[in-house]
């Protein structure tokens, strides 16, 4: 009797105890929800409760005559390069590093990076935006591109030399000693067993420079440069009534990054898993 | 692999081409860039009449207009000098931006052809050391709107003195309606509250903002400021319920609807009065900051105003452009749109609205109070103090531990 | 090894290395040395001023309320996320469809951005909560601001801790809950004698992570209270933003900058290596 009352009560407990979490973590979402697919009128007659119709004004609204699709647009060309960069120029400075970790110079190097990963971005705030105004660079593209992965480097070569340490030697030896250069033996051999890491690294990446802030609000604030997550900032401050045009465009700017997450969500925990264990 | 990395440098070289693309500027046209904090919609679409206006006389100019919001706009124009972005028209009263006209951003403009069309009165309060740097377009005035039905309906009168204020406040209290609608979600607010009361007394300490920013004195050496921030305090503590999370769209229709008698703010809002509630009846009264009921004047200045960068490279257009603005028939036009009063000389005889007749009242019966006049704080300490002020209104911890707090803070930023 | 394999060993790295010196590298340096001037950030001269910026620095106390709001900020974060995360690990632990995609969705806060979660919650703040509640925005009050914010990190990476939880306990093999079921111990038990012990290296590595987000903090400040009412939800990272860019200050904002990050980096080294140890001892 007793046995089957403590299932009952841990199972309520449970039930209750997951049901509050989901209420603290999904209204946000709801709310946002709500707005973005009612009208006004509707909101100010029904309120919070779930629609019976949904409706789409909000989102047409939210990217007609503003400008949050150009800053959409651009924020993809610079995701695609940031994690361009940092895919390639990241995992083969991790190769060099984790292959080369005797060698007192790339040791060093490796111990550089660490630090640089607890470096608040605040410290070189200034500085790169003085650089970047003597190099004519604030307000480019290019600029924002350079500034948001050079500062995701350290994170990744981290992150990838951890990985790359427990992959044997042997397959890139023997290749090496068929003659094949090291340009060819990485990316032939040893990329393709990076999967699982360059995977995780992937999806860090494109969040990075997807919901980038910071680093926009420093050197890409001009209005025809402007990155989606800065865009979303000002236009939330200039149209602060357009609530419900706000919240539409919230879902718009969200939806790749969830879509890429629901795609790859079994790298993203594996790799997130492993990788950071190990760390 | 090797044709992955082919299709990518395809797609690199072919965003590259937008990213050089992005730059051109179709040629025969000047743009002009145009910064603002103007929040109410009917100054945006006052603003933008201007610009079709003047852009029918003269197609070959094209404006870029951006709107920050208010609690932004300083940062936006600080990253945007410093980095040699700034724009052509930057909307503010000089008088709060000394150290940037100091640092030589903006544009001097004494002898400009729009001076004469202005109202001789308004001029000073554009003049820093002598120099016009800026376009006065219409008047401002902070003070109290009223419901004038509830007022009716409980028997009572606009108060004239500080404890006439307070009775009104606990009388209303007492019948369960909320004194004052108080918007202080969005932060600006609560200033705008502040200086509903600190402009009245202003006057009477012209040289305290300048004697802090030198230096020479700090807030604890003027007694009045405490004063102030504590009637601020007891003005804040007449909750109407959740104030800090009422937005000011919600306070005006509190105060629209009687839900609460009063509601602080500017003269930029009757528009927002005439546009949203245009069957309310609303009046509008000088917080009466002092005792005596005789020193309690209308306090008025310079609300919109347009500087320009000393940096533009069509400093031409841009003083055309305000030449434009502040003819009588585009400042009529503005002052239709906005329901402000203008401050351009020869608009001829107006009909104001109900609102706006009160401060007219006021005006003609010279019982003002010019809160422009002395020499402000600089736009850096501005901040601070802005900053401070919505912080006092909130805090519980007493009035001198916060004043000594504050005036550290302006120490580290002097 | 040939010299030939060398040099193109340190072709293979120098990309990284240069976008790394260009970004990085070089601007700390800068900074160091910006950090000893008076430059205002607009003047087109900089006046060397040694050590005068750092010692103002800890002469007044300015930096105290910064520097607590962070701290209360990152211990709030560390200690709501661990316990929320290890609470949402143990219930969706299971391999089942449902649990996973619980997972998918609790992880969710996490991946949008922070502007979105500070924006969403602003409004939750003041539209929702005083109406179905009757609660007061907190963000409005400088006595809650702080806790405000912090409810809003919370939120986003309890998920985080969560993966990382559940990582912990996959790993944890069954033999030794069954040595615990065989040597009596109940549910509860066996919860407190073994799977807490065997989680400790991912406690180490939220509380790590944790506590180096939690003292950067910067976007939610921003977005949700610009650092109000006054200075109470102001963290150290905004601070630096604002003496900096706002208030003319760009020299001693540096030198702020710098005393950060000394201060984030040996927290986070003694924090690190006091883990460590534990983790040895286990």
């Amino acid at each position: 009797m007793t046995i089957t009352r403590n299932k009952i009560t841990a199972l309520l407990v449970r039930t209750l105890f997951l049901g509050a979490l989901l209420l603290f973590f999904f209204s946000p979402f709801y709310v946002q929800f709500i707005y973005a697919f009612k009208t006004r009128a509707d909101v100010a007659v029904t309120g919070l409760s779930f629609p019976t119709s949904l409706t789409f004004i909000n989102f047409r609204n939210a990217f007609d005559g503003t400008s949050l699709f150009p800053a959409f647009v651009r924020t993809s060309i610079v995701t695609l390069f940031v994690v361009f960069i940092l895919q390639t120029t990241g995992a083969m400075a991790a190769w060099i590093i984790a292959r080369n970790q005797k060698n007192r110079v790339y040791n060093s190097l490796y111990y550089i990076f660490l630090a640089a990963i607890i470096l608040p971005f605040q410290v070189v705030m200034l500085p790169l935006y003085t650089q970047f105004r003597e190099m004519s660079m604030l307000n480019t593209l290019q600029g924002l591109i350079l500034g948001i992965a050079g500062f995701q480097l350290a994170y990744n070569i981290f992150l990838m030399t951890g990985f790359i340490k427990t992959v044997p030697l042997e397959l890139e030896e023997a290749s090496l000693m068929d003659g094949a250069g090291q340009w060819t033996t990485f990316w032939k051999i040893v990329y393709p067993l990076l999967k699982p890491i360059t995977m995780t690294t992937l999806v860090l990446n494109f969040l990075s420079a997807w919901n980038d802030f910071m680093i926009a609000v420093v050197v890409g604030f001009k209005e025809s440069v402007r990155t989606l997550q800065y865009a979303l900032y000002m236009f939330f401050g200039q149209y602060s009534t357009r609530i419900h045009e706000a919240f539409a465009a919230f879902i718009i700017a969200v939806l790749p990054v969830v879509i890429l997450y629901i795609v790859l969500q079994k790298y993203i925990v594996d790799g997130l898993t492993s990788g950071a264990v190990k760390g | 692999m090797k044709r992955f990395f082919a299709l990518l440098m395809i797609t690199v070289i072919a965003a590259s081409a937008v990213f050089a693309a992005g730059g051109q500027d179709s040629s025969g046209t000047t743009t002009i860039s145009v910064i603002h904090y103007m929040g109410e919609l009917q100054k945006r679409d006052g603003l933008k009449q201007l610009i079709d206006g003047y852009k029918a006389l003269h197609p070959e100019v094209e404006f870029e207009v951006t709107a920050v919001e208010t609690s932004n706009y300083l940062t936006t124009l600080k990253t945007m000098i410093a980095a040699g972005d700034t724009p052509d028209i930057i909307f503010g009263k000089p008088k709060e931006y000394t150290d940037l006209i100091e640092a030589g951003h903006m544009a001097d403009m004494t002898g400009a052809s729009f001076v004469e069309n202005l109202d001789p009165g308004a001029v000073p309060s554009v003049v820093y050391k002598g120099k016009v740097y800026g376009l006065p377009v219409d008047l401002q005035s902070i003070g109290i709107y009223y419901n004038k039905d509830v007022f009716a309906a409980k028997g009572l009168d606009i108060p004239e003195t500080w404890s006439e204020l307070v009775a009104l406040c606990d009388t209303l209290e007492g019948e369960g309606i909320a004194p004052f609608a108080h918007p202080y979600k969005d932060g600006w607010t609560v200033f705008v509250d502040y200086f509903a009361d600190e402009y009245v007394v202003r006057a009477d300490y012209p040289d305290m903002y300048e004697a802090i920013e030198a230096g020479t004195k700090s807030f604890a050496d003027y007694p009045h400021f405490k004063d102030t921030l504590a009637r601020l305090k007891k003005r804040a503590s007449y909750n109407a319920g959740d104030d800090w999370g009422t937005d000011n769209g919600t306070a005006q229709n509190m105060m629209a609807t009687g839900k609460a008698a009063m509601y602080i703010n500017g003269s930029w809002a009757i528009g927002d009065f005439l546009n949203n509630f245009p069957e309310a009846s609303i009046g509008y009264f000088p917080l009466p900051a002092y005792e005596d009921a005789s020193m309690n004047k209308m306090p008025i200045g310079v609300d919109d105003a347009w500087m320009a960068s000393a940096a533009s490279e069509n400093m031409d257009i841009v003083l055309d452009f305000f030449k434009y603005i502040s003819t009588p028939e585009a400042a009529m036009q503005w002052m239709k749109a906005t329901s402000t009063i203008s401050l351009s000389a020869n608009i001829g005889d107006y009909e104001y609205d109900a609102i706006s007749q009160d401060i007219v009242d006021y005006l003609e019966a010279g019982d003002t109070t010019n809160f422009h006049e002395p020499m402000l704080f600089s736009s850096a300490l501005e901040d601070v103090y802005r900053n401070m002020i919505v912080e006092a209104a909130a805090s519980s911890k007493d009035l001198d531990t916060l004043v000594a707090e504050f005036d550290k803070r302006i120490d580290e930023v002097r | 090894m040939t010299k030939n394999h060398h040099a193109k060993s340190f072709l293979f790295l120098l990309p990284a290395l240069i976008i790394f010196l260009f970004v990085v590298v070089v601007p700390f340096f800068r900074g160091v040395t910006i950090s000893m001037t008076s430059w205002d950030g607009l003047a087109k001269n900089m006046n060397f001023v040694g050590m005068e910026n750092y010692k103002r620095i800890f002469s007044t106390d300015t930096i105290l309320t910064p520097l607590k709001n962070s701290l209360q900020f990152t211990a709030i974060t560390l200690i709501f996320d661990n316990i929320l995360g290890l609470a949402l690990a143990v219930l969706l632990v299971a391999s089942t469809r449902r649990a996973s995609f619980l997972r998918v969705a609790f992880f969710m806060p996490f991946i949008i951005s922070l502007v979105v979660s500070s924006y969403m919650w602003t409004y939750l703040y003041s539209s929702v909560l005083y109406p179905v509640f009757g609660l007061q925005n907190p963000l409005g009050n400088p006595e809650t601001s702080n806790l405000g914010v912090a409810l809003i990190s919370v939120w986003r990476n309890s998920g985080y801790c969560m993966l990382i939880y559940i990582a912990g306990l996959k790993s944890i093999p069954d033999s030794l809950y069954e040595a615990a079921r065989v040597e009596g111990a109940g549910r509860i038990a066996s919860f407190f004698k073994v799977t807490l012990p065997l989680l400790v290296p991912s406690l180490s590595i939220n509380i790590t992570l944790i506590l180096a987000w939690g003292l950067k903090e910067f976007d939610t400040v921003m977005v949700a209270t610009g650092g109000g009412p006054g200075r109470s939800s102001m963290s150290l990272a905004f601070y630096v933003y604002k003496t900096t860019f706002v208030w003319n200050k760009a020299g001693y904002g540096q030198a702020i900058a710098v005393v950060m990050m000394l201060f984030i980096v040996t927290v986070s080294t003694i924090v690190a290596r006091a883990l460590r140890s534990r983790e040895v001892e286990l």
